[in-house]
């Protein structure tokens, strides 16, 4: 890794300065938790806004082949099947695509408004006997051939409402391998923030408490919170803030920098 | 600075100003002790809400927590846990007059030369019965036994968060009001600022010299009472002196 975990902080470490510049220490106006919480939605937005994160979970794959997107996680960017306990992707997995319109709340589905059997698209790969794409696959002709029967090669799944509704064929393996963006849950005692976001975490987490304290003492606090929206710069949105900082620096972050903090945040998953 | 007197020599002291040392004395030693404790209890509030001092904060630790069995008195809620405050505090804004509380394993082993010490781990959030819905709402502030609140009703302090486990004892910090008179001792430390103790005098004297004058003026004992006790009828004070002027 291009970094130490040591140089990852705790939420405490946030907190530390927070509860300082906002005179919190006793939590009298916001508690502990208020703070946490803010420090989530930051990285969280930060997140919407650059994907600066991934993350990859791996999940068991039940009878009806349906999985629950986890809180915290958006963006589903890779899905593979593989069996035992590890996932090597190339080596024992096998890709699963995304199939608009495939619904199958109960494990038995069918893809809705499909367009393979009307003459002038006869390409949906998901169906062995019209797809030219999993016919090429399999070493065909990619001639594709009207049809319903959905292929037994190419797997894939729908997504509706939170769930993930995986194919007939998928049952074949015991386990899947999710990428998403997103953001992970935190832990006290688990440093698990980037060093990178942290300037911008206090200033959030700051800017907070003081809009929750303004309305307890207006004429006290009203003059401190411009102070940390200006400071932040997050709405209006300023190129002098922590915020614009924060969001160039994770946009610029390189790919192996990326790679790292995927693997350090996923393995804190299993 | 806390004061290095006690409580019996302030009350001497007065008694011997309000000339109240013989025998047929209008004004009993015990009703000047009286006196200097409610307004020491004022001044000293006054004091510590104004200054960050751990100089009056009285910690006690082993509370035990406790729930209350259901019974037949419906101002008495069973079924929660709780602990008994160990003594009357100053009423002070949002519970200011508890410092903390916290629980911690005694039996642990102390680490406190190299990590956080146990005492300051676990320590309670105040909040009230109807603050308390909205945190449940965040997963990050819902109470649990590693982020617990309390609230206060009465004598009681109503616990959150502990509800599945089993943490016996607490321990609290509280700012204590004086004893009441009743279990005043007039030797033991007089648990008061020095820098206050001008002001306490004064305003003390000032009780005693009205309760000096009433009652000859009510009493209907057939004697002429053109002639009023030696007492001044009026006292004049500015507004500038420091008996007008609050803490805080």
């Amino acid at each position: 890794m291009e970094f130490s975990p040591k140089e990852m902080l705790t939420p405490n470490d946030i907190l530390s300065e927070v509860l300082r510049y906002t005179r919190e220490q006793r939590y009298e106006n916001v508690t502990k938790g208020f703070i946490v919480s803010q420090m989530n939605k930051c990285l969280k937005a930060l997140s919407y806004h650059t994907f600066f994160t991934e993350t990859h979970m791996h999940f068991d794959l039940n009878d009806k082949r349906l999985i629950d997107i986890p809180a915290g996680v958006f963006n589903i960017k890779e899905v593979y099947l593989f069996n035992g306990d590890q996932c090597h992707i190339g080596e024992n997995t096998a890709n699963v695509y995304w199939k608009r319109n495939y619904f199958a709340p109960t494990g038995n589905g069918s893809v809705s408004r499909n367009k393979g059997n009307d003459g002038s698209n006869g390409k949906d790969p998901f169906y062995s006997s019209q797809s030219s794409y999993s016919s090429i696959a399999r070493g065909g002709s990619g001639i594709s051939q009207p049809g319903t029967t959905l292929s037994n090669t190419t797997f894939f799944y729908g997504e509706s409402n939170g769930t993930l509704m995986f194919s007939p064929n998928c049952s074949t393996y015991s386990k899947v391998m999710i990428k998403f963006s997103g953001i992970w849950q935190f832990d006290d005692k688990t440093p698990t923030i980037p060093a990178v976001t942290q300037e911008v975490l206090v200033d959030w987490c700051t800017e907070a408490v003081f809009r929750a304290k303004v309305l307890v003492n207006p004429q006290l606090f009203r003059t401190i919170h411009k102070d940390a929206e200006m400071r932040l710069g997050y709405k209006p949105e300023s190129f002098y803030g922590s915020w614009y900082k924060a969001k160039t620096l994770l946009t610029k972050m390189g790919g192996k920098k990326k790679e790292d903090l995927k693997e350090y945040l996923s393995r804190l998953n299993s | 600075m806390v004061s290095n007197t006690i409580l019996r020599y302030v009350v001497d002291d007065i008694a011997k100003d309000l000339k109240q040392t013989f025998k047929e004395k209008s004004i009993q030693k015990s009703q000047i002790a009286y006196y200097v404790m409610i307004v020491a209890n004022r001044l000293k509030s006054q004091h510590i809400s104004k200054i960050s001092s751990g100089a009056y904060v009285h910690a006690f630790t082993d509370l035990p927590v406790h729930i209350e069995p259901i019974g037949s008195n419906p101002n008495n809620i069973a079924g929660r846990k709780r602990i008994v405050l160990p003594n009357a505090i100053y009423d002070f804004h949002k519970d200011g007059g508890i410092d903390y509380l916290s629980y911690w394993d005694r039996e642990a082993v102390s680490v406190e030369c190299i990590d956080t010490p146990e005492f300051t781990r676990r320590t309670f959030t105040r909040t009230t019965p109807k603050e308390s819905e909205r945190l449940y709402y965040d997963k990050y502030e819902k109470p649990s036994a590693s982020n617990p609140y309390y609230y206060r009703q009465g004598k009681y302090l109503y616990l959150l968060g502990l509800e599945c486990s089993d943490v016996a004892t607490l321990e609290i910090g509280i700012y204590s009001t004086f004893d009441p008179l009743t279990k005043i001792d007039l030797d033991a430390e007089f648990e008061f600022p020095e820098e206050l103790l001008l002001i306490l005098k004064r305003q003390v004297l000032d009780l005693g010299r009205f309760s000096l004058k009433m009652p000859q003026d009510r009493a209907n004992d057939g004697i002429d009472s053109t002639l009023l006790s030696g007492a001044n009828d009026q006292k004049l004070v500015s507004v500038n002196d420091p008996i007008n002027q609050t803490q805080q």
